[in-house]
């Protein structure tokens, strides 16, 4: 056995999982990408990797929290529904996730402790997942006999940073939408709410792309930095760019290609979906390029129109992508009057036509008038200076104001 | 009898020439965004959205111009007169306005029978004509916040965000161009429902006789039928 060549201590954690040195070396080199370095950075990534304690096969490694609020697991799932322990799951498991509601084998009494006793040590980095309900004072969601959003205060405060995933955390997502009863809205506004300055870095999406959280917690694990991030608290790597700027249908939006109709011929030729009410022009995630599962795929890919479920503005939960983009298959959202919701196409041309129409009618009666073609005759004398005759405007001849002074006296 | 006279010195050339602009690139404006919106014409796709960004910034610098020209060109502040002004004097109120306002409406509402006096512009013309420029400055700066090259500048993302998105900016500028369509309607209708001699001159510079009007009286003062037949 001494003359075979024998694989590093990490390789061996890798293959235990399933994972290829291949597999792993092209998620070093998406890191690497995403993390703003260039894929031939790939192999300083791998290194820093295995030296790191993302690697490490003993002592500490770096505790996550992972919270849901008001969630529906749904990215959680997109996290754990993956069909073979690969890289990206490798890395999530070398992380120490200390608390994570799904995740976790524990629970109850036992969970909330180990929570507490990793935000007391500080130095970890917090996912939230989920709105941040403040309805009923925190009541609308209660966990651990507390208001759900304690927790998320509590966990904040002591965190390196708070990642907020998916559109519920960055801005209340579905939870916002209207009526919102139960005050979601995002965990960055939560939290400026509340005086807590921990870094937020939100990564919206429905759900996000679990590629997306990695390159985010490999970025600061790996380069002890926050990723650069926008305005808005998103990594601008990913959602710098909208999915229509990188769409591989773009070529046939240049072309005038349309799909108008699900089920034509167009549709089966991989025509532009815009017709049909594609939000990719206006949303910016980088889907185009990472595609799913295994980079197998994405929506648009797979034939159905982006519906936005990346917009979302962290300071206001009535941006969310919901009530945006709904519906969905329409090119504009729906319009709300009270109850009533309007299409803004329906409305204006109505409005419009309601305009030409009182003009037709208005014509009917300028003709009836005598005024058509030639218009009525002038008035001798303005209205107003019949009334004033001492601060007219105008001056008139003295028989028309006195006509007119008479007139005006007899109305 | 009842028009005033229709001079040149009402629209000078360089104004009629703002005003073709005007038109062709409204109405290019309007027929390519309708095409944008939603591809009645696939193939004319990719000409559309050139057309109107090309004819938005036109418009937009055809705005400016004639807004500059305005305190240079000299044009009459009333109809029925070869008098002039600078221009701008013709779009604030004039003595000639004042008072007249509801004395505007009620005829057009068909209260009053006679046929308000006047300057140049009516009060509700000057209002509507101060309103549009404010409103195509607007409208431009809604569509650099959905042209890519505008819209992913900080500034203007903010300014994106401000509006509620870029959603909301899309149906504000769908909603303004409908504005557009109806004062379109209503001033076409307006300048020709007495008949033909204001759109005659504004296009093609064609004079009309009628009635003269005096600034100093601020009064009609008699009649010039430019050598014609009286009609």
């Amino acid at each position: 056995m001494d003359n075979k060549a024998t694989a590093t201590e990490f390789q061996g954690m890798l293959e235990s999982r399933g994972v290829s040195r291949r597999s792993f070396m092209k998620l070093c080199g998406t890191i690497a990408v995403m993390a703003g370095l260039g894929e031939a950075a790939a192999p300083r990534v791998a290194h820093a990797l295995e030296e790191s304690v993302i690697g490490a096969s003993q002592g500490d490694l770096y505790p996550v929290i992972w919270i849901e609020g008001a969630s529906c697991t749904g990215c959680t799932e997109a996290f754990a529904q993956i069909d073979a322990p690969d890289a990206a799951t490798v890395v999530l498991e070398l992380i120490s996730l200390n608390y994570s509601e799904t995740l976790s084998a524990a629970a109850g009494h036992s969970m909330e402790e180990a929570k507490a006793q990793t935000i007391e040590a500080g130095n970890y980095i917090l996912v939230y997942e989920g709105a941040v309900l403040k309805g009923w004072d925190g009541n609308a969601l209660r966990v651990a006999d507390k208001p759900g959003y304690e927790h998320l205060t509590e966990a904040a405060a002591n965190a390196t940073a708070v990642v907020a995933l998916g559109s519920c955390a960055v801005n209340g997502g579905w939870m916002a939408a209207h009526p919102n009863p139960s005050n979601a809205m995002g965990v960055q506004q939560f939290l400026q709410e509340e005086g807590i300055s921990t870094p937020v870095i939100n990564i919206p999406g429905c759900p996000p792309n679990p590629e997306w959280l990695c390159a985010v917690l490999i970025e600061y694990l790996l380069l002890n930095r926050l990723p650069e991030l926008n305005a808005e608290n998103k990594p601008t790597q990913i959602f710098g760019q909208t999915i229509h700027d990188n769409c591989q249908r773009r070529g046939h939006f240049e072309n005038g290609e349309f799909v108008y109709q699900f089920g034509s011929p167009e549709e089966a030729k991989g025509y532009c979906l815009y017709p049909l009410g594609c939000r990719g022009p206006q949303t910016k995630a980088n889907c185009g390029i990472v595609r799913y599962n295994h980079r197998r795929s994405w929506c648009v890919e797979a034939g159905a129109p982006c519906i936005g479920c990346c917009e979302a503005n962290p300071m206001n939960p009535g941006q969310n992508w919901v009530e945006v983009n709904t519906p969905f298959f329409k090119r504009h959202r729906d319009l709300r009057v009270g109850d009533f919701l309007f299409q803004p196409e329906v409305v204006a041309p109505i409005v419009t036509g309601v305009v030409a129409l009182a003009l037709v009618a208005h014509g009917f009666g300028m003709k009836a008038a005598g005024r058509v073609p030639k218009g009525a005759d002038f008035e001798k004398v303005r209205a107003w200076d019949a009334k004033h005759p001492d601060k007219s405007i105008g001056v008139y001849k003295k028989e028309d104001m006195e006509a007119a002074s008479k007139k005006g006296g007899d109305k | 009898m009842a028009h005033l006279a229709h001079y040149r010195e009402a629209h000078p050339a360089p104004f009629r020439v703002t005003h073709w602009v005007n038109l062709i690139s409204m109405i290019l404006l309007i027929f390519t965004g309708f095409c944008i919106h939603f591809p009645f014409f696939p193939e004319f796709m990719g000409m559309a959205r050139g057309v109107h960004i090309f004819f938005g910034f036109v418009i937009m610098l055809n705005v400016i111009v004639r807004i500059v020209l305005a305190f240079f060109v000299k044009s009459a502040p009333a109809a029925g007169t070869r008098e002039v002004v600078t221009d701008y004097k013709t779009w604030l109120p004039q003595k000639d306005n004042r008072h007249q306002l509801g004395a505007w409406i009620k005829y057009y509402l068909f209260l009053k029978k006679d046929h308000p006096l006047s300057a140049k512009l009516g009060v509700p013309q000057k209002l509507s004509y101060l309103a549009i420029p404010i409103l195509i400055a607007f409208m431009f700066f809604t569509g650099l916040m959905l042209w890519p090259p505008t819209a992913n500048t900080p500034a203007i993302e903010a300014c994106i965000n401000f509006f509620g998105g870029a959603m909301s900016v899309r149906i504000i500028h769908y909603f303004l161009m409908y504005v557009f369509i109806c004062f379109t309607l209503l001033h076409a209708y307006l300048a020709n429902i007495e008949g033909f001699a204001p759109t005659k001159l504004m296009f093609f510079g064609i004079e009309h006789g009628g009635l003269t009007y005096d600034m100093k009286t601020h009064n009609i003062s008699g009649e010039d039928n430019l050598g014609h037949e009286a009609h």
